[in-house]
């Protein structure tokens, strides 16, 4: 027996399924009248939200930043904490012009080219927004108080007189305690990632940081183009599912 | 919605319709009661889970009505719907939401009978349901590919609606052809 032998028994059973396929016209109508979202659209949301949020964060830091030119305890951790949003906000863009271009009426392997490429973007802004967490949150800490509070943490840290060598001094620190904080948690990833059944936000995180996701986006995106250019060898079948 | 009405030649042969420019809601209604096993067919050979299929179909709904206002009647409407319909198939196996189910913003309506049609589909004698099966362990994009040609589509037609070349189509198909004989056989 071969493919083409049952297309005739194929055949029968669309003509079964046709009878039987009863199309809801009213959930139809309520769908073009309602606010219903797809998917897609609630990843919009997320991202104009982020991105709203980046802007809110740069045009705050400026006005610190241009408060505390002559500080340079305050004005470098102002400048990095900007930087880092600023690269954040660039990102967001792109996925945001990536969607907003996005047709799905277009052949099949141009669409899914284009939605892996951003789903590569999403997961390493992921991935970066995680680790330099794990970096820039005693800057971020210094910013915010003495921005919000008037708080000088250096004052509290003991360093009074003496601020520039002893943010080098934190700064030092802190990078490498980041460091060694990001690697415990990339280990932790890992090895547990699998084994979280109950948050799915949690597991995503966590395949995020463990680049878990990363690699499973890289080789899809790598499927589609492999897909798209003449076979050599494969068959095309593979043991998923 | 406010698109001009425009009539086309009608081409009632082939597989896809070639009709009316859709004008609007009710239009959108009709296509896709003409097309509804479509959207079935694309669900039931993507996700395995009743739920999911489900899901599946409004995603495909939701899609297909937002692009309406850009369909071009240059197109097939079954090939347009095909390629939509494919898309967000794909996109939803992939998705993380799917797998996490955790932020499931769709109100749950059923938009095709999907049980009537499972029993249809269960019903099947043994060598379609192995078919199933076989079908079932290619590749997003084989399944597509398979699907189309089950359905009569000339290599043409798939090339037009994956994006790829028409030797290229023909080659896959063979080769699939080839690996499901060796398996109906085994």
């Amino acid at each position: 027996m071969n493919l083409d032998d049952l297309k005739t028994r194929l055949a029968e059973q669309d003509a079964r399924l046709d009878q039987v396929i009863r199309l809801n016209t009213t959930a139809v109508r309520e769908l073009q009248l309602s606010k219903t979202k797809s998917s897609l659209r609630w990843l919009v949301r997320g991202v104009v939200f982020e991105l709203v949020m980046a802007i809110v964060a740069v045009v705050w830091l400026g006005d610190f930043i241009v408060g505390h030119l002559r500080e340079p305890s305050f004005l470098l951790p102002a400048v990095l904490v900007d930087v880092c949003v600023i690269a954040f906000m660039g990102a967001c863009i792109r996925q945001l012009a990536g969607i907003a271009s996005l047709n799905y009426s277009l052949p099949v392997v141009t669409v899914q080219k284009e939605l892996g490429r951003l789903r590569i973007l999403r997961i390493r802004t992921t991935k970066w927004v995680m680790m330099l967490s794990f970096v820039l949150w005693f800057p971020v800490l210094v910013v915010l108080l003495k921005g919000f509070l008037g708080v000088d943490l250096w004052l509290i840290l003991g360093a009074v007189g003496n601020r520039d060598r002893s943010f080098v001094a934190w700064v030092v620190a802190n990078v490498l305690f980041g460091l060694v904080v990001a690697l415990v948690m990339i280990w932790v990833s890992n090895r547990y990632a699998n084994r979280v059944d109950r948050s799915p936000a949690l597991k995503r995180l966590m395949d995020d940081f463990a680049g878990h996701s990363l690699t499973k986006a890289l080789s899809s995106l790598d499927s589609i183009v492999r897909f798209e250019s003449e076979p050599q060898g494969a068959s095309g079948v593979s043991s998923k599912n | 919605m406010g698109w001009k009405s425009e009539r086309v030649d009608a081409d009632t042969g082939g597989l896809g319709q070639r009709m009316t420019k859709p004008t609007g809601n009710e239009r959108f209604v009709q296509l896709l009661e003409e097309h509804k096993r479509m959207l079935y067919k694309v669900a039931s050979v993507y996700c395995a889970d009743a739920e999911d299929r489900r899901d599946l179909v409004q995603e495909i709904v939701i899609q297909l009505w937002r692009s309406f206002p850009r369909y071009d009647d240059q197109l097939k409407f079954s090939t347009w719907m095909y390629r939509i319909g494919m898309n967000v198939a794909i996109s939803f196996l992939r998705s993380e939401k799917r797998r996490g189910r955790e932020t499931v913003a769709l109100e749950q309506v059923e938009i095709i009978d999907t049980a009537a049609a499972d029993r249809v589909m269960g019903e099947a004698g043994d060598d379609l349901r192995l078919l199933q099966r076989l079908v079932s362990r290619l590749d997003e994009m084989s399944r597509a590919l398979i699907v189309l040609y089950l359905e009569g589509y000339s290599y043409a037609e798939i090339a037009e609606i994956l994006g790829i070349s028409v030797t290229n189509v023909g080659t896959r198909i063979n080769r699939i052809k080839n690996r499901l004989r060796e398996e109906l056989n085994a």
